[in-house]
C-alpha cells in the first residue's frame, strides 16, 4: 500500500515521536538519582540522596498514603456501581434509559476542573466537609463513565442465550450472576478496577479543590511541592509513582494489552 | 427472583442517587454563585448580579485572557495533529510487532500524572535542563524557554498527543484497504494516494482529534500553571486563583460556566461534524 521508502520514514518519524513522548518520565527518573542539591541535567553524579530526603518527609507519605486508600476506595466502589449501571442500561429496557445513560456519561465531556470547583462550592453551600469521604465520592464520579463502559462492553460479548439457559435450568437472579455473568464480564470488571484506580491515583483537576491540610492527595501535595520549590526532591517522589505505574502498566499490558483498553485494534 | 420491573430500578438507584446529589447539583450551586455579589468582609452576598459576567466579558484584561486561552488551545489542536497523524498513517503500515510497541509508548503516559510528566518538562526546558545542556555542547548558551508559552504548547501537545493518535487511528481502521490499493494501481504516486485518497477518508478523525484536543487543551491547568510560570493566565488559571487564593467564589463560579460553555460548544460542533459524516458515509 505505501513504498517501503514512504513506510520507513514514517516509522522513523513515529520513534521519534514515541522517544519524545515518553522524554519527560525518563529525564525525572533519570534527575532523580542526581547528586547534586539543585536541578540540573544530565545529573553531574549519582546517589540515593533524594530518595532518602523524600522518605524523611512525613508530608509525601501521608498523601501517597491517602492517595492509595482513596484510590482503591474509588476503584472498588466505581466497578461495582458501574457493574449495576451496565446491567440495567444493557439487559433492560425501560422509559429514560437514554437520558441516564448521559447523565452517567456526562463527566468525560465536562472538564474536572470545573466540576472540583463545583463539588467545593456545593460543600460549603450545605456545610458538608471536604475531607477523604469527599475527595472519594468525586473520584467515583468522574471514573463511573469508563466503568460503565467497559463493563458494557464485556456484558455485550456474551449472548444473553447463556442467561436463559441457567434460567431454564432452575437457576435464580443471583445465581446466574455470580455463576454465569460475572466469570463472563470479569475481563472487563478488571480493566475497570485498574482504570479507575489509575484515574483516583492521577487526578489534580477535582482533588486540587477538595484537599485541606489534613486531606491532601499525592499529585496535590507535588503540585504545591513544586509551585514553590525548584529542587529534585519531587523528581525522586515522582520516580516512585512512575515505577508503580510502570508495574500496573505491565500487569495490564501481559493480560490484555493498552491498545484494546483504548479501543485500537 | 425479584419483580422484572423492579430490577433495573434497583440496580440503578444507588448510581443515579450519587449523581443527583454530587454531580447534576453541584453544577446547579455553581450557575446559582456566578450570580452572587461578593464582598472582601462578607464573602459572598446572596443577592441577584451579573456583574460577574460583566467584569469577565467587558474588561479588557479579561478580555485578553480568553483570548489566550483559545489562542493556546487552537496552537495546541493543530500542532498535536501534526505531531499526531503520521504517527497514526504508520500504525497503518507498521508490522504486527512494530504496532504494539508504538500504541504502548504513546498510550503509556496516559497512565502517569499529567503533573508528573508537566515537571518532566520543567527539567527539560528550564535552568540548567537538558535542552541548555544539549545546546551548551555544540557551542549555544542559555537556550532556555520555561515560563513561556512555548513551553506550555510543548507540555500541552505531549500530554495531549495520544489522543489525536487514537481519533485519526481509530477513523483509518474503518477505512477500506483496498481503496489506497486501488488507487495505487491507478497509477497515483504514494503522496497522490495520501492526499486525495487517505486524508479524505480521515478527516471525521481529524475532526474529531482537533475538537478533543481544543476543549481538553481549553480546560487544562496543571501544565499552564506550572510551565507557564506565575506571569502566564489562562482561564482556567484565573479560576483557581480567584476560587483558592482570592476566594472569590462567585468570580471563580463565572469562569467556570465561561469555561464549560466554551468545552460545550466545540462538543457540540464535534457530534455535530461526526454525525454529518457518518450520513454522509452511508450507502445510498
Amino acid at each position: 500500500m505505501m513504498s517501503a521508502g514512504l513506510r520507513r520514514g514514517l516509522g522513523f518519524y513515529a520513534a521519534v515521536i514515541c522517544v519524545l513522548s515518553v522524554l519527560p518520565v525518563l529525564v525525572i527518573v533519570i534527575e532523580s538519582l542526581t547528586a547534586s542539591d539543585y536541578v540540573v541535567f544530565p545529573p553531574p553524579g549519582f546517589s540515593l540522596k533524594w530518595y532518602q530526603e523524600a522518605a524523611r518527609r512525613e508530608e509525601f507519605q501521608q498523601a501517597a498514603l491517602l492517595s492509595l486508600g482513596v484510590a482503591l476506595a474509588v476503584s472498588l466502589l466505581s466497578s461495582l456501581l458501574g457493574t449495576c449501571v451496565a446491567l440495567a442500561l444493557v439487559r433492560h429496557h425501560f422509559f429514560g434509559r437514554t437520558a441516564l445513560q448521559a447523565l452517567f456519561m456526562a463527566p468525560l465531556s465536562l472538564p474536572g476542573i470545573v466540576f472540583g470547583l463545583a463539588l467545593l462550592q456545593f460543600l460549603a453551600a450545605y456545610a458538608l466537609p471536604r475531607d477523604m469521604i469527599a475527595i472519594t465520592v468525586g473520584h467515583v464520579i468522574i471514573t463511573l463513565p469508563f466503568a460503565v463502559r467497559f463493563i458494557t462492553v464485556a456484558l455485550a460479548g456474551i449472548p444473553p442465550v447463556l442467561e436463559r439457559a441457567a434460567q431454564s435450568l432452575g437457576a435464580d437472579g443471583w445465581s446466574i450472576f455470580w455463576r454465569v455473568t460475572l466469570p463472563m464480564i470479569r475481563p472487563g470488571f478488571v480493566a475497570s478496577l485498574v482504570f479507575a484506580f489509575i484515574l483516583s491515583f492521577d487526578d489534580v483537576a477535582v482533588a486540587l479543590f477538595l484537599t485541606t491540610p489534613n486531606s491532601t492527595t499525592l499529585p496535590v501535595r507535588i503540585y504545591v511541592y513544586i509551585d514553590q520549590n525548584y529542587d529534585p526532591l519531587i523528581t525522586a517522589v515522582s520516580a516512585v509513582v512512575v515505577l508503580a505505574a510502570f508495574f500496573v502498566l505491565a500487569v495490564m499490558e501481559r493480560t490484555m494489552g493498552i491498545g484494546k483498553l483504548f479501543g485500537l485494534r | 427472583m425479584m419483580h422484572r420491573a423492579l430490577t433495573p430500578a434497583l440496580l440503578l438507584a444507588p448510581a443515579t442517587l450519587l449523581f443527583l446529589l454530587f454531580f447534576v447539583a453541584p453544577f446547579i450551586t455553581l450557575g446559582i454563585n456566578s450570580f452572587y455579589d461578593y464582598g472582601r468582609m462578607s464573602g459572598i452576598i446572596e443577592v441577584f448580579t451579573l456583574k460577574n459576567y460583566q467584569r469577565l466579558w467587558l474588561d479588557d484584561y479579561y478580555l485578553a485572557i480568553i483570548g489566550r486561552t483559545f489562542r493556546l488551545s487552537g496552537t495546541v489542536a493543530v500542532m498535536t495533529l501534526l505531531v499526531g497523524y503520521p504517527v497514526a498513517l504508520y500504525l497503518l503500515a507498521a508490522s504486527a510487532r512494530a504496532k504494539s510497541l508504538v500504541i504502548a509508548l504513546i498510550l503509556s503516559p496516559l497512565l502517569i500524572s499529567v503533573i508528573v510528566r508537566t515537571f518532566g518538562w520543567a527539567v527539560i526546558l528550564g535552568k540548567n535542563g537538558l535542552l541548555e545542556s544539549a545546546f551548551e555542547v555544540i557551542g549555544i548558551p542559555g537556550i532556555t524557554f520555561l515560563h513561556t508559552e512555548a513551553a506550555v504548547v510543548v507540555g500541552l501537545v505531549n500530554v495531549l498527543t495520544p489522543f489525536v493518535v487514537l481519533a485519526v487511528a481509530t477513523s483509518l481502521q474503518s477505512m477500506d484497504p483496498a481503496l489506497p490499493l486501488a488507487a495505487a494501481s491507478l497509477g497515483a504516486s504514494p503522496l497522490r494516494v495520501l492526499w486525495a485518497v487517505i486524508l479524505p477518508l480521515s478527516l471525521p478523525g481529524i475532526t474529531a482529534g482537533l475538537l478533543i484536543v481544543f476543549g481538553l487543551a481549553s480546560a487544562s491547568f496543571v501544565t499552564p500553571a506550572v510551565l507557564g510560570g506565575a506571569q502566564f493566565k489562562v482561564l482556567s488559571v484565573i479560576m483557581y486563583q480567584q476560587a483558592i487564593v482570592l476566594q472569590n467564589w462567585p468570580f471563580a463560579a463565572a469562569i467556570a460556566v465561561t469555561l464549560l460553555v466554551i468545552v460545550l460548544i466545540v462538543q457540540g460542533v464535534q457530534i455535530g461534524v461526526s454525525e454529518r459524516a457518518a450520513r454522509q458515509a452511508m450507502p445510498l
